[in-house]
């Protein structure tokens, strides 16, 4: 008997093993920055006797940065691996599709419009990115979508490459009318920067991620026969068209709330799912929870390593992600052809 | 008795009328294949039977209900489907896909029962692939490949399964161990059988009712020895062919075949010489 490279209860021992190597990074993540904390004074903080400059610290800056970086990374995580289910290609992410940049410009409309502060902004944020996001999704839709045929991968990557070069035109566009503040934000944005890290965002992220990745957990069946191809989940009794439609808006959803609140991560939700894939297997109870622990591991380590390691300047997260992630993306194409 | 029938079928692809007014009953407990040449519709009128494909108009009647007022999960306790070359996710295993074929009898997160772990073994032991349960799907030869969607189709419990092309890119043997499988089936499980075959050969060996269609319209239908004739290949396939009665089954097989002679496509010599 050939043993199964992909059993659930390995599935299951990875995904734990996973959780706990983002929480040892998260307490590593706590305890250095700009002023190196130990972890007995984290300890203290924590159980609260810490002074009012580590309270600060603690709670007001490394904590909410933090958990957004594990709400972006379940975000974009989950969003890269129903794309690519459910249009059966690797290639399919927020980013590829070019619906990070549809949300990215609305984000863009708002900064130019409104300034960023206080909690109506938290609201209108993730809204807005959803607009734009859905937008994308609907162009790309109906520019490669032919009736009663298979979208073509190659057709559906290229029409969210050329999307995201127009949205980028529009992007520059407005930024000629910014001001040099304004200016810094969106670069840094575009760059993944996580910017909304304080409590009146997170407040608002993290239902909106947590209650996506429920609702996608308990799709994960109809993900499994999805994948499959449309006529055969039709044949298996799945009501293709409104579960297809559903688990499109909640990817959309899922990303738009990440780059509203986290920056455009580009390879974060190509490259998760597939590392997850690596790792479990097609299984969706499996891969999904893999998929969003490995990109929070992903943005959360890189999150660490550009506050500790002092490059001179204030680093955007996304740039280190970029770096690491640009050659396993090049052994993933190689390894496509 | 039918069991599924179609009334007045049109299909369309955008505009494109493929099939106009079609009328057809599949009987049940039969194996039944449905010939005809390339883009005559035959894929098209499985598609629409089985609900992949929604008619511009018209009926289908799956043991006497009309299948528009099922539910697609209702329909998928009745009938399974397999689409001409399907494929399977990379790393997907043998036991795992054939448990999806469970889906429609499971509900919420569906996790198996015994009543479906013993339908799934069952599944695997009738497609004699039981050894190959823990194996990856895209590791497997075609005709292996083939029997392992034949046993998620199994899984769906149906009396009625539906095939497009099973033995597309198959070699010899393959195709024969894939219709064999299926014959099987139909005469000890009793499931009725309905498919799209390009051999005609092997159509007629193991079909007991046969439905020729051309340009969307049926031509002849009914037994082997109705259907696999001069007349009727003629006018599907505008092929001209030599029919004799295989000596072993007592089955018409078509022996070889010529082109039809058409009319010259450029009639007389000015117009040739011109055309050159």
């Amino acid at each position: 008997m050939i043993k199964q490279r992909y059993s659930v209860s390995r599935g299951i021992i990875i995904n734990i093993i996973m959780l706990f190597i983002l929480f040892i990074i998260a307490v590593i993540s706590i305890n250095s920055g700009k002023m190196n904390l130990s972890p007995s004074e984290v300890f203290n903080v924590i159980m609260g006797n810490g002074t009012a400059r580590e309270n600060l610290i603690i709670f007001e800056f490394r904590l909410p940065r933090i958990i957004l970086s594990i709400l972006v990374g379940i975000g974009m995580g989950t969003s890269g691996c129903i794309m690519q289910s459910l249009l059966r290609n690797d290639m399919a992410s927020p980013g590829t599709l070019g619906i990070s940049s549809g949300s990215g410009l609305f984000v863009l409309m708002f900064v130019v419009m409104f300034n960023t502060q206080g909690i109506s902004s938290a609201i209108a944020l993730p809204l807005l990115a959803f607009v734009g996001g859905m937008t994308a999704a609907a162009l790309i839709f109906l520019l490669s979508y032919r009736r009663g045929r298979d979208i073509s991968h190659t057709g559906l990557i290229l029409t969210g490459v050329a999307l995201s070069s127009g949205y980028g035109a529009l992007t520059t566009l407005l930024t000629l009318k910014l001001d040099d503040h304004q200016m810094d934000f969106i670069q840094r944005w575009s760059a993944g920067s996580l910017w909304g890290d304080n409590w009146n965002y997170l407040s608002i992220l993290a239902p909106w991620v947590i209650v996506l990745f429920i609702y996608t957990f308990y799709k994960s069946r109809i993900l499994n026969t999805l994948n499959l191809g449309n006529q055969t989940a039709t044949g298996l009794g799945v009501s293709v068209k409104p579960e297809f439609l559903g688990l499109s808006i909640a990817a959309v959803a899922l990303s738009s709330g990440s780059v509203a609140l986290g920056g455009n991560f580009f390879f974060v939700g190509m490259i998760s799912p597939h590392m997850a894939k690596k790792l479990v297997g097609p299984n969706h109870k499996l891969l999904l929870p893999a998929a969003s622990l490995s990109a929070a591991i992903i943005i959360l380590l890189a999150d660490t390593i550009t506050r500790t390691i002092s490059l001179g300047t204030d680093v955007p997260t996304g740039i280190i992600i970029t770096v690491l992630s640009t050659p396993y993306f090049l052994y993933l194409l190689a390894k496509a052809n | 008795m039918n069991s599924i029938k179609a009334e007045k079928l049109d299909i369309a692809y955008d505009d494109t009328l493929i099939v106009k007014s079609l009328n057809m009953g599949i009987p049940k407990g039969k194996i039944t294949s449905i010939i005809g040449a390339n883009g005559c519709g035959k894929s098209t009128i499985l598609k629409a039977i089985g609900r992949i494909l929604k008619p511009k108009s018209g009926l289908v009647y799956l043991s006497g209900e009309d299948i528009s007022k099922l539910s697609t999960k209702d329909i998928a306790k009745k009938m399974a489907i397999l689409p001409q070359t399907p494929t399977a996710p990379n790393g997907l295993t043998v036991g795992e896909l054939v448990a999806y074929g469970r889906f429609p009898h499971q509900r919420g997160f569906g996790n198996l029962t015994p009543e479906d772990k013993k339908i799934i073994s069952w599944a695997l032991s009738v497609t004699k692939l039981t050894e190959f349960e823990n194996r990856e799907v895209d590791t497997l030869s075609g005709g292996q490949r083939q029997r392992v969607w034949i046993a998620m189709a199994l899984a769906q419990q149906t009396d009625l399964i539906l095939l497009d092309e099973p033995t597309t890119y198959l070699d010899l043997a393959h195709q024969l161990e894939v219709l064999k499988l299926l014959f099987d089936l139909n005469r000890n499980q009793g499931c009725t059988i309905v498919m799209v075959l390009h051999d005609l050969n092997l159509a007629s060996r193991f079909s007991d009712y046969m439905i020729a269609i051309h340009k969307g319209t049926i031509i002849e239908h009914g037994s082997p020895q109705k259907v696999m004739t001069r007349e009727v290949l003629k006018k599907t396939f505008h092929i001209d062919a030599e029919i004799v009665n295989e000596p072993k089954s007592g089955r018409p097989v078509c022996l070889t075949y010529d082109i039809l002679k058409t009319v010259p496509i450029i009639p007389n010599s000015e117009m040739r010489a011109f055309a050159l």
